[in-house]
């Protein structure tokens, strides 16, 4: 094992005792006098047959230091599990090299990405399955033709990780428009507050007062030869405005809602096997809604190749809403709130007025909204 | 006369294989090549025993670097290096 021991004897016949090593073939190294005797470096196999033929020559031998890799890793060889742990994850690594740990999709909006990943899934592509390098041209020719808007496709496969890449198809008439007709027009009433042009022509102020459908920004300029040019205008305007919203909540009106009870089933996926960990025994719901879900089973923030399907039923049950004025409202409010939220244009809110109008068939809620809004969009 | 030459061949090649070889090197150390046994060893003085000489080296931190049977390195700050012949 090249490994060796450095050790000491002391008292005794040291001379005779250096001879007769000598004359038995041990191999020694740097032998040094010390007060009493002397140290020595021998091989390690040969220290117990020193140590007993020191006796011979009234010596006795002391190891003062163990050299060599076999005394550093002889802790770990005792203890089998912490050895045949390391040998396994070699083993496992070099098996699974082939098998998909995890997938990621690099696509332009997220119903693509949804899209693929599905299309992925019904070629038996998910997380802990080998990939498979002949389905890879039949995977990409699927994607672009069932997938809509999708330009070019790759695939590629690197040390578990598969990762798809989709571009995303512009309409040419469209990209033409948009290049020479682009004017950025006033979508609202206003007074600009924040203005920043970064292409086109404009003339405009902050302060200055904006109606709608005025020209901001202009994709055409005579330049200083007097010759007509045209650009891309690209621009952001910030204006404080005052928009209404409205909306309505009708009575006596069926409307399916979720009871509250539902039911899992969970499947775990490994190697393109499915194994039920937890079955719907008894789905005694008239109407429910399912939904999926795809998980990757995860210790300690590291990712399995093994993935988690769970499907829950949620139950539904058809409701009339009652003529009940405060209920209605409250509803309206709530909606009300999900449609100011989702207004891409809002920037900020400064006051909010809200008014309310009752009629036969339900409640009316208008809100005015004082804030900055973005007017080119 | 025939026995006796060859005697002597015989001789001659046995005092080439036993001859012994001391190498001096001014780095410090000094290797001898068919020796027979350390009579003494000291930090100042290494006694060696060859097959016809006593080799004495004297110096200070003396040490043997390695050791087998046939070849030895000694190793230090060498002063002298005596050579006496054997008493028989």
């Amino acid at each position: 094992m090249l490994s060796k021991v450095k050790f000491e004897v002391i008292s005794g016949l040291y001379c005779e005792f250096i001879n007769y090593l000598i004359e038995k073939e041990f191999y020694l190294l740097s032998i040094t006098r010390t007060e009493y005797g002397f140290t020595a470096i021998c091989l390690a196999g040969d220290y117990l047959r020193i140590s007993k033929a020191a006796r011979k020559f009234q010596c006795k031998t002391k190891a003062i230091k163990k050299i060599g890799i076999y005394f550093k890793i002889k802790k770990i060889i005792k203890r089998k599990g912490i050895l045949t742990g390391i040998c396994l994850i070699f083993l496992c690594t070099y098996i699974f090299s082939n098998m998909i740990w995890s997938i990621d999709v690099i696509a332009p909006t997220q119903n693509i990405t949804e899209d693929v990943y599905s299309l992925l899934y019904k070629n038996d592509i998910y997380t802990g399955t080998y990939f498979n390098q002949d389905k890879n041209q039949d995977v990409i020719r699927q994607i672009s033709s069932n997938v809509d808007n999708v330009g070019y496709v790759t695939l590629n496969f690197y040390k578990g990780v598969l990762t798809c890449k989709v571009d995303q198809t512009i309409n040419r008439l469209q990209y033409l428009e948009n290049q020479t007709n682009g004017n950025i027009v006033a979508n609202m009433d206003g007074v600009i507050q924040d203005l920043r042009v970064y292409n086109g022509f404009y003339d405009l102020k902050i302060g200055q007062v904006v109606t709608k459908g005025e020209l901001l920004v202009s994709s055409t300029y005579l330049d200083r030869n007097g010759n007509l040019q045209q650009v891309m205008p690209r621009a952001y305007i910030e204006a404080s405005c005052i928009k209404q919203y409205q909306t309505q909540v009708d009575f006596n009106k069926t409307a399916t809602i979720k009871t509250g009870n539902y039911d899992k089933k969970i499947v775990l996926k490994f190697l393109g096997k499915d194994f039920t960990i937890k079955d719907v025994k008894s789905i005694e719901y008239e109407n429910y809604d399912a939904e999926k879900k795809f998980e990757y089973v995860k210790i300690l923030g590291f990712k399995l190749p093994i993935t988690k399907e769970v499907t829950t039923y949620y139950e539904k049950k058809d409701t009339i809403i009652e003529k009940n004025e405060e209920q209605a409202f409250a509803t309206a409010k709530k909606i009300m709130d999900d449609v100011i939220k989702s207004d891409n244009s809002l920037i900020t809110v400064d006051k909010l007025e809200y008014s309310q109008e009752v009629t036969e068939n339900g409640v009316i809620l208008y809100c005015k909204v004082y804030g900055n809004y973005d007017i080119t969009k | 006369m025939k026995n006796n030459q060859k005697k002597n061949i015989f001789k001659s090649m046995d005092d080439l294989v036993n001859n012994t070889a001391i190498a001096i090197d001014d780095s410090g150390s000094v290797v001898l090549e068919n020796f027979k046994k350390v009579i003494d060893y000291t930090s100042d003085k290494i006694v060696m025993e060859t097959n016809r000489k006593i080799i004495y080296i004297y110096g200070e931190n003396l040490a043997i670097l390695s050791c087998d049977k046939h070849n030895a390195t000694a190793q230090g700050n060498i002063v002298k290096i005596e050579i006496f012949p054997k008493e028989v």
